[in-house]
């Protein structure tokens, strides 16, 4: 089962997301951890880390290319992927500064991505993956900003088509938008 | 008339376009995008207007753009301001409201 997971930040998507994974019949649980450990990360990091604690999760830190995750690794288990936003901005600014122009670059890295999250949810028994909404903040933002957005909704709409149940988490409530739970 | 709204980029023109593949419509009698229609100045007025104008239409789209920061520059401010009020009255005049969420499609009004 692939479940797509999205809302705004800190509405209790993770948390949710974890319930989730925790409500599913016993198995291997894996977190895939796509942010980056750096500094300032460090405080959401601590926090997410101590909402898993106890749970039994198996913690994979990769920041991108998830096809190099063993495919023997994940066989069978129920993978909580945290979190999409990250994984593009990853994906896309690693070693580009800026990525205005870069068209054919953008799209490969999206179909990319894209191929690697079905990747995941295809070698596992359930991959639910958090995503977020970030593009209902208006035009304000510079191009490079505008890029990632543009690619962020294009990855979101064609993982929410290829997934069992899209979820959206408003204020720590749980809407189901496609799909059974 | 239907109008959709949601975040960029969540696939509201996709939407028509599937809705009206099935009826054979054309997308003459549609307006994509409303939000920019107001893009620059106009009074609370003229964007009644506007809407009333829009209400006609067959299929209308607009952008949420007010989630997110107030932007510190002025325009832009009054811009997301001017797209929530239209919004709102395009929402009122609608027989049917979509919201869109990651391409897919939430019914938040329907009184056909």
């Amino acid at each position: 089962m692939f479940i797509l997971v999205t809302g705004a930040a800190s509405s209790g998507k993770s948390e949710y997301a974890e319930d989730l994974v925790c409500s599913m019949e016993a198995g291997k649980r894996i977190y895939i951890a796509t942010m980056e450990r750096k500094s300032y990360n460090l405080t959401k990091i601590n926090r997410h880390k101590s909402l898993r604690s106890g749970k039994g999760f198996e913690t994979i830190e990769i920041s991108k290319d998830l096809s190099s995750v063993q495919k023997n690794r994940i066989k069978g288990s129920t993978i909580l992927l945290e979190d999409i936003p990250n994984l593009l901005a990853n994906e896309l600014f690693y070693e580009r500064k800026s990525i205005t122009g870069h068209n054919t670059f953008i799209s490969e890295t999206a179909e990319r991505i894209i191929n690697d999250i079905l990747f995941l949810s295809s070698s596992s028994k359930n991959l639910i993956a958090v995503t977020g909404d970030l593009t209902s903040g208006g035009y304000d933002h510079d191009p490079d900003t505008l890029s990632y957005l543009e690619t962020f909704g294009f990855i979101n709409r064609s993982l929410a088509k290829a997934s069992d149940a899209l979820i959206e988490v408003v204020c720590k409530i749980p809407c189901i938008i496609k799909g059974e739970i | 008339m239907i109008f959709i709204t949601g975040p960029k980029y969540s696939g509201k023109k996709e939407y028509v376009k599937e809705l009206f593949s099935d009826t054979g419509e054309t997308y003459d009698d549609c307006v994509f995008d409303a939000e920019m229609l107001v893009a620059d100045t106009m009074s609370d007025e003229e964007i009644k207007i506007l809407a009333d104008h829009l209400a006609s239409k067959r299929a209308v789209t607009a952008s949420e753009i007010g989630s997110g920061v107030v932007p510190t520059d002025k325009s832009q401010r009054e811009f997301r301001e001017r797209a929530g009020l239209l919004s709102g009255l395009l929402a009122q005049r609608a027989d049917t409201v979509i919201r869109m969420i990651c391409g897919i499609p939430q019914i938040l009004k329907d009184t056909k």
